[in-house]
């Protein structure tokens, strides 16, 4: 596939008899086609609103066949992942994938590849939405924890009015949410990280690949100096809801990284966490993973500096 | 009867017309925009290479491709779990199947499959094979690694039980 150059990859596979001919001409037929629909599926009695259907459909396979539903995967006012000066703005329907591949995500989260790797597959990356993912409320939603830590704003809209409030605000109760039934989420944004700002995910489930957290975590910290100028740490599967260690976070501020203060932060953060036993871990085994989770973060970031003892 | 059924329509306005390309047919249907795709395309198009597995986007057996037209005009091609998309999400696009990958012969990723044995009990190949189409039409570079991470939706092809990590890709080239 190297010597293709600028080839199609559908007129090249086509050529190369990799696929059927008649892949050549499948973007004609879709321009086409494009050209011919008139706007989309947006019945005004809608019921349900479905984004990537990925989780929606796993919860709801039967009911969901007959519902009234308007498709927000292809509303392109709802796609968007753009910077506006140092903030990131991501529409609520933007794709795991589109966001993994968006040049801004990539630019200012340069392991952001590897952090991809640990949420759910490809061909779910490529239909779940970011907008889905927040309004589902699974404690343990990778993305939920991912934007927590970088103390993500979320805006809402009824169609007349928006509405903005921060995502550390958005969860009540175990999947109750600070939000009307008029309300859809139009955009995510948070302010990218500066210089001195660097960013972690962890995540521990049963399986390596392809599976629901344990126990997910993210932090996002910056540093004048030695000293942490600012911390968000982020916890998912403590709680009933995707949380942000508020606690924990504030202790950190104002202090240097060392064995110590690791420390105290852990135990500080168990204070802030309620796990249950339940099919992915004993309530004991989750506060040890966030323990160690916080530990990693450290670690990955800071791996080069000295006395880290704790660590090992 | 036919009354009936415009009347029907007519107060379910939801029933719009959903369009899209399966494989190289052209497809308009009225039937729910809710239901999803892999139900559609076994049960109304009677195309059973794709398989039923978990229905919960878990073990990739019902994968298939969908290509659409980017704001660039660019033909994208992306792989999704076909049991939990629904019908309304593929309208304008276009859908492939394994059905849609058949040639003559076997295409060179049903090939290099048997070549090298590397089904297992065979419930999830159609899931390999389509993954592994998909990863020809991404335009990214043939090496295994791309390969592989292109496979990471089928749970059998998790990287530790893999039976493709062995497979050679000259014919990509």
């Amino acid at each position: 596939m190297q010597q293709r150059n600028d080839e199609e990859p559908a007129t090249f596979v086509a050529d190369k008899q990799i696929l059927p001919a008649w892949f050549a001409g499948i973007k004609q037929r879709l321009y086409i086609l494009k050209t011919e629909l008139n706007g989309r599926l947006h019945p005004a009695n809608a019921m349900e609103l479905v984004g990537g259907g990925t989780d929606v459909y796993v919860q709801k396979h039967d009911t969901m066949k007959e519902a009234s539903i308007r498709f927000l995967l292809d509303d392109t006012q709802l796609k968007d992942i753009t910077q506006q000066g140092n903030r990131c703005i991501i529409g609520a329907s933007a794709t795991v994938t589109a966001v993994c591949e968006s040049p801004v995500m990539q630019q200012y989260f340069p392991r952001l590849n590897d952090h991809i790797k640990l949420v759910s597959s490809t061909p779910i990356r490529n239909i779940a939405t970011i907008g889905g993912n927040l309004i589902n409320a699974s404690p343990i939603g990778d993305f939920t924890i991912f934007l927590l830590a970088l103390d993500a704003m979320v805006v809402f809209s009824n169609g007349e009015q928006t509405r903005e409030l921060p995502l550390r605000q958005l969860y009540k109760d175990y999947k109750l949410l600070d939000k009307q039934p008029d309300e859809y989420l139009q955009s995510i944004w948070f302010e990218l990280p500066g210089a001195n700002t660097t960013f972690n995910f962890e995540k521990v489930s049963k399986r390596t690949n392809l599976d629901i957290a344990s126990v997910n975590s993210a932090m996002s910290i910056t540093l004048q100096g030695d000293i942490i100028s600012a911390a968000k740490i982020s916890a998912g599967g403590v709680a009933p809801v995707p949380k942000l260690l508020e606690k924990t976070s504030a202790f950190l501020k104002g202090r240097p990284v060392n064995d110590s203060v690791i420390s105290e932060a852990i135990a500080i953060a168990q204070t802030e966490i309620s796990p249950i036993s339940d099919a992915r871990g004993t309530a004991e085994y989750k506060r040890l993973l966030l323990g160690q989770l916080i530990k990693a973060h450290f670690l990955t970031l800071f791996s080069g500096s000295e006395n880290r003892s704790v660590l090992i | 009867m036919l009354f009936a059924r415009i009347m029907l329509t007519l107060n379910k306005p939801w029933l719009a017309l959903i369009k899209f390309i399966l494989n190289h047919k052209d497809i308009a249907t009225s039937l729910p925009p809710g239901m999803v795709l892999l139900d559609f395309v076994r049960y109304h198009r009677h195309l059973t290479g794709t398989k039923t597995g978990c229905n919960e986007g878990d073990c990739g057996a019902c994968t298939m491709l969908v290509g659409e037209l980017n704001n660039d005009n660019v033909l994208q091609y992306r792989s999704l779990t076909s049991c939990l998309t629904p019908l309304g999400n593929v309208h304008g696009k276009h859908v492939v199947t394994i059905e849609g990958l058949n040639m003559e012969k076997l295409n060179p990723v049903q090939q290099a499959m048997y070549d090298e044995s590397a089904t297992q009990c065979g419930f999830c190949t159609p899931g390999f094979v389509v993954s592994l189409a998909g990863f020809c039409l991404s335009g990214k570079s043939a090496t295994t690694q791309n390969a592989i991470a292109h496979i990471d939706g089928i749970s059998a092809g998790a990287p530790d039980i893999n039976p493709l990590n062995g497979l050679q890709l000259q014919w990509l080239s």
